[in-house]
Formats: structure tokens, sequence, C-alpha cells
């Protein structure tokens, strides 16, 4: 019962952050909800290719090389107070 | 080893796996993209269940002084939580594959598409300083699993056993 409580809470709380969001992004760009066409496959907003296959994961690689440089001017910062 | 742990680390494990495939929608392909993050939710709610004593007892005691690192870590999760949601709300304003698949229609508007890139990039940052606050916590863990199987040569033996029989 209080697994569901707190999934409630966490679903709450996300429904009311993300709303917020929707709001502020709906007030800030009303000439931005139009309704351009779509084909059901491709909508006009995506602008990269994205047909999935083998090849360099070069998302993999970028994400890998944030997270590094998060990590080490963390650990920079950290040392340098440190001293 | 608690089996608390050993969940929280093999889930942690294989929610970061999936959320690196989840970064690069041009090798998975967009319907992977959109159905595996929807999924990812799904593990993210597990984790904060998993972690729910932690998040309370922090959330009551967020103001006691003495607490800068884990009032540090405390923030940046809120700071994870909220670009997640991001992440979610603008990848659902933009999807070409979950919210069709639902027969449903979205309005255009650009702003979502921008949000989707820089949310996402923002969380590689913010999970790059995520390991790094709990690498000790993930290194022991990951140590001690490891630790439990090597000592552990009777098991091994027996299942060896078992086989042999077989």
């Amino acid at each position: 019962m209080s697994t569901l409580y707190r999934i409630f809470i966490i679903l709450v709380v996300a429904l009311i952050v993300g709303g917020l969001m929707y709001a502020a992004v709906g007030s800030g760009s009303p000439a931005g909800q139009s309704r351009p066409e779509f084909d059901g496959q491709r909508r006009p907003e995506g602008g990269e290719e994205r047909e999935g296959g083998v090849g360099l994961p070069f998302g993999i690689v970028k994400s890998l090389g944030i997270m590094s440089v998060a990590s080490g001017v963390y650990l920079a910062v950290g040392r340098l107070s440190a001293r | 080893m608690s089996n608390q742990n050993r969940t929280k680390l093999i889930l942690d494990i294989s929610t970061f796996a999936a959320l690196l495939l989840v970064m690069d929608p041009r090798t998975s392909g967009i319907a992977v993209h959109e159905w595996l993050a929807i999924a990812l939710s799904g593990a993210v709610i597990v984790h904060l269940l998993l972690n729910w004593n932690w998040i309370a007892e922090l959330t009551r005691r967020i103001f006691t002084k003495g607490l800068n690192g884990s009032r540090t870590n405390y923030i940046l999760n809120w700071l994870m939580f909220i670009d997640g949601i991001l992440i979610m709300l603008s990848g659902i304003m933009i999807s070409e594959s979950v919210i069709p698949a639902f027969g449903l229609s979205l309005p255009m508007n650009f702003t979502w598409r921008g949000l989707h890139d820089m949310s996402a990039n923002i969380a590689m940052l913010l999970m790059g300083l995520h390991i790094t606050l709990h690498w000790n916590w993930i290194v022991s863990t990951f140590g001690r699993l490891f630790r439990r199987r090597v000592s552990n040569p009777a098991a091994s033996l027996s299942i060896n056993g078992k086989d042999a029989q077989a």
C-alpha cells in the first residue's frame, strides 16, 4: 500500500512539474501552436536522420564525453577548493 | 551484501546502459528510442522507490546544518528529476512513434524540439555528476558482489559437480 502511495506521489509531482512546463512553453510561443503537415512518419520538428542501424554510435560517445567532462570538472573543482 | 543493494546495483547498471542506447536514436532507431525511453521512466520510478527512505529523510532534514554533501546530492537529484520530466514531455510532444501508435496527434511546436535536445544534454551533465557523487558506492558494491562470488568456491564446486553428474 505504501509503495502505491509513493508511486502516486512521484506521479503527482511529475504531473505538476510537467504541467507547469507545458503551460510555460504554450504561453511563451503562441505562434508555434499550429498544425503543419504531418504525414504520420516524420514530424517537421525532427530535422535529423534517425533511421537506426549499425554504425559509429556517435550519440553514445557524445553522452559518455559529456559525462566525463562533468565528472572531471566536478573533481577538479573539489580538489582545488580542498587545497 | 544485502539483496536490496544488489537489486539497486543491477537496476542502476541496466538503466545506465539503456540510457546510453536511448541517447543515440540514430543507432537505435526512433521507435526503440521512444519506447525504451518510456520503459526507462518506469525504471526511474523503481530507482526512486528503492531510495525512498533516503529521499524522505533528507526532505525532512534539508535545512539541518552539516548536511552539505547530502544537500548537494539532494538538489542534484531534484534537478535530474525535473530535467527528466522535461525530456519526457518534450519527447512526447515531438513523438513520431509512441503517440501515433495510440492514434493521437499533438500540436506542432518547434520549441519542444530545441527543449528536447537541450534537456538531453543537460541530463548527461547531471548524470556525470550523479555518477561521480556515487562512485564510491558503485565501486564498493560492485566489488562486494564480485568478491562474494569469488570467495564462495563451494557454490561453484557444487555447480560443477551437478554438471559432471548431468
